[in-house]
């Protein structure tokens, strides 16, 4: 379970947060959330595929990391091999919460807590949150930006898809995987590629303007991984019949 | 002299004036630079459309995105929520008795008629439930579909349950902002005919004379063109179906966590039945009867004494009701000359299976879909759609006089439901026919049909029916039973699914309040 703090500088003076990637640190993930001012580095890397959340019904972009539950076939060990990694799967344990103020007039106030039962944390070989003079450390100088490019990234998402919804740019999508025991994939969604061809000069212009164009040819161009990522798996199955 | 059908004018905006009016105009692009067709809709100042809450078929999904419109706004606007079917309640002689009619037909419905497995081995079991698992849904409140889920589908067939007088509202802006129908709010004062006796135009109080190709009456039960005009016949019904009148109230919820009912509650009363359709904000109530069997001060205590069961005493005695006389019945023809009706201009029967909203959507769409080119071939489009609309009238009517005819219950309007002379042949016909031989895809010779054989299924075997002539023994028997047994079983399964994965009907309609269904 997960147990929230705020961060600080007195009450976690001493703690420590281990960064390795690891399987027992939660990165044994079959996908991770992405925003679309990452999807131009993460298309040299991952499939960008997009999914209804359960519990509103909107859409998210995710990059495919494996083809079955907490598969991440990125992952080896305690590396992680790949140029870029998401964001999100960057931040635990921490999180940015925001607290409205009383005052309607003043913006809501961004705060960074902690999971303290988050594997992550408080572990002997990590890192400290912060410096012995309470200032902080470039593990939370660091972690601060990405949280706050993860916020700007969710306020991204939703006028993305907004863009996309209002040309009808979104279709279903389900991915047969050809291995022995083919897999098949279900609940994604994806560009449609005829629709987008099909758009006016008035249309695209709309979907650019929305900052919408560069993010949608960078979907498309991602799933190149997909074949890459059907042999990452192929070897895995090859190197678990070795053993 | 034969004239293209250019302009259209639909008098009255209730609910049925402006249907029409957004399914003929999202047909036939009336914005557009060349002769597209104009679509006028008059509406008097003086009538107020009333909020009755009202059910609608699955129909309407179809209906509202051919229109165009998105499902999460006509959800929000038209407080509107999701409705799966119908239960009857006290239809038996046996007041603990259940039945149901849900909008899905029975799983494997194609390739297997359920009716002799259910009777072999299943016939102590309801017949609903045994059948199709939508009704382990609505049976826990539960929604046909997830937030999930794009508009207009769902994981379980669906219709709504809505507030008619918002409905009316919201395809009036629609029609008006989106789809180039022009209102007019007046009111008509003189029709004026050609001499070959069509109309040509109407007068109003405060503006120009209106002209028009084609008139569709909806102004009501007054049938302002239909029989003000034309004098078209009308052809009472009540020597079949009793009921012409009606006492409504809406009923608030005790709580904002009840439960949202998603399936319409028909409970049967010493002289008709009472109604009961959950919206996300109340309950609309209301006792359809009988005048002939009860006085207008009995049914309002039944109607009262209804409230108290199902909520309390302090409602039951301050709800406001409102009292509806009707003649139930349809005109002789629907289109005449230049001049169509629709809606309760056209006719009107106790609301037992929906049918209102439901023929207003067929009739426009065939309007739509079967346009004259002008008004040559009018007459022959009109004697078409008469002859079309007059079966599916008789079908309403003996489907829902079939709900009369099986009941056990003992009171003189159960009694005269029985009596033969208020059979209808048609009907006396198939009953003989399915004392042998169930219901299934025999009957389905007309594209027209109303109701699947589905339908007749589950109120047939849902009141107990049993065949009293057998046939010899059918080679196949045994396989049939077999597949039978393995379907039932799925439905179990589906049935459990569905309990676990749906969200309830007032969550789903929570969840509606911030978020929207996707297109895909």
């Amino acid at each position: 379970m997960s147990n929230f703090e705020v961060l600080d500088p007195k009450q976690h003076q001493t703690l420590r947060v281990n960064t390795q990637p690891g399987a027992a640190f939660g990165d044994d993930v079959m996908s991770a959330m992405v925003f679309p001012f990452e999807f131009r580095t993460l298309q040299a890397e991952y499939p960008i595929l997009f999914r209804k959340d359960g519990q509103t019904g909107q859409f998210y972009a995710l990059a495919l990391l494996g083809l079955e539950p907490k598969e991440n076939l990125y992952l080896d060990g305690a590396q992680w091999i790949a140029r870029y990694l998401p964001l999100s799967a960057r931040r635990a344990p921490f999180l940015i919460t925001e607290r409205k103020s009383l005052d309607d007039q003043k913006p809501a106030e961004l705060l960074v807590s902690i999971d303290l039962d988050h594997p992550r944390t408080q572990h002997p070989d990590g890192e400290l949150v912060f410096n012995e003079d309470g200032s902080n450390s470039a593990l939370l100088d660091s972690t601060i930006e990405c949280l706050g490019n993860i916020h700007a990234g969710h306020e991204q998402t939703r006028h993305y898809f907004d863009a996309l919804s209002a040309l009808s740019l979104i279709t279903p999508m389900s991915l047969e995987v050809p291995l022995e025991a083919p897999l098949e994939l279900t609940g994604f969604y994806g560009i449609d590629e005829d629709q987008l061809a099909a758009l006016s000069d008035a249309d695209l212009k709309q979907l650019q303007t929305a900052g919408g164009l560069e993010p949608t040819y960078m979907v498309l161009a991602s799933l190149s991984q997909l074949s890459g990522l059907i042999q990452k798996k192929q070897h895995r199955i090859l190197k678990a019949l070795d053993h | 002299m034969s004239s293209a059908i250019r302009n259209i004018v639909i008098i009255g905006g209730g609910s049925a004036g402006w249907l029409a009016a957004g399914i003929i105009a999202s047909t036939y692009a009336p914005n557009s630079q060349d002769k597209g067709l104009r679509v006028t809709l008059i509406e008097s100042p003086d009538i107020k459309t009333i909020g009755v809450g009202e059910g609608t078929w699955p129909s309407m999904r179809r209906t509202l995105k051919r229109i165009g419109l998105s499902e999460t706004d006509f959800i929000r606007f038209c407080d509107a929520s999701f409705k799966q079917g119908t239960a009857f309640y006290g239809w038996m002689s046996d007041p603990s008795a259940c039945y149901t009619h849900p909008f899905m037909p029975p799983n494997n419905f194609d390739a297997l008629n359920p009716v002799d497995g259910y009777l072999a081995a299943h016939a102590s079991a309801r017949f609903d439930d045994t059948v199709c698992p939508q009704v382990a849904l609505f049976a826990n409140h539960l929604a046909p579909k997830q937030i999930t889920t794009p508009e207009y589908a769902g994981q379980a067939n669906y219709g709504y349950h809505l507030d008619a007088g918002k409905f009316a509202t919201m395809l009036q802006r629609h029609c008006t902002e989106q789809l180039g129908v022009q209102q007019i709010v007046a009111n008509v004062t003189e029709v004026l005919c050609r001499p070959n006796g069509d109309i040509d135009r109407l007068k109003t109080d405060r503006t120009d004379d209106l002209e028009g190709d084609l008139f569709i009456d909806c102004s009501g039960s007054q049938g302002l063109l239909i029989n003000g005009l034309y004098e078209v016949g009308f052809i009472g019904r009540d020597d079949v179906l009793f009921n012409n009148r009606a006492i409504a109230a809406q009923t608030p919820y005790l709580d904002e966590t009840a439960p949202i009912a998603s399936c319409t509650r028909s409970t049967a009363q010493s002289a008709g039945w009472i109604w009961d359709i959950g919206l996300p904000t109340r309950r609309g109530t209301g006792y359809v009867y009988s005048a002939q069997h009860q006085s207008d001060d009995a049914a309002e205590q039944t109607l009262r004494q209804y409230i108290e069961r199902t909520s309390t005493s302090e409602i039951a005695e301050s709800v406001q009701t409102r009292t509806i006389v009707f003649e139930p019945g349809h005109r002789e023809r629907f289109w005449h000359r230049n001049c169509v009706a629709l809606g309760m201009a056209a006719g009107f029967i106790e609301p037992l299976e929906a049918s209102a909203l439901v023929l207003v959507e067929l009739g426009a769409t065939m309007i739509a879909d079967e346009l004259p080119a002008d008004r040559s071939d009018m007459d022959s489009v009109g004697k078409r759609y008469n002859d079309r609309f007059r079966y599916r009238w008789d079908q309403i009517i003996d489907f829902l006089k079939l709900h009369y005819v099986l009941s056990t219950r003992t009171e003189a309007y159960w009694a005269d439901h029985r009596n033969p002379s208020s059979i209808p042949e048609s009907l006396q016909s198939l009953l003989t026919t399915w004392a042998y031989r169930a219901p299934w895809h025999h009957e389905g010779y007309h594209k027209d049909e109303m109701f699947p054989s589905a339908s007749y299924q589950y109120v047939l075997y849902g009141m107990g029916f049993r065949p009293s002539r057998a046939l010899p023994k059918h080679r196949h028997v045994e396989q049939d039973l077999a597949a039978a047994h393995h379907t039932f079983a799925q439905v179990t399964k589906q049935a459990n699914q569905f309990r676990n994965q749906m969200p309830s009907n007032r969550d789903l309609l929570e969840t509606l309040k911030q978020h929207r269904f996707q297109t895909v």
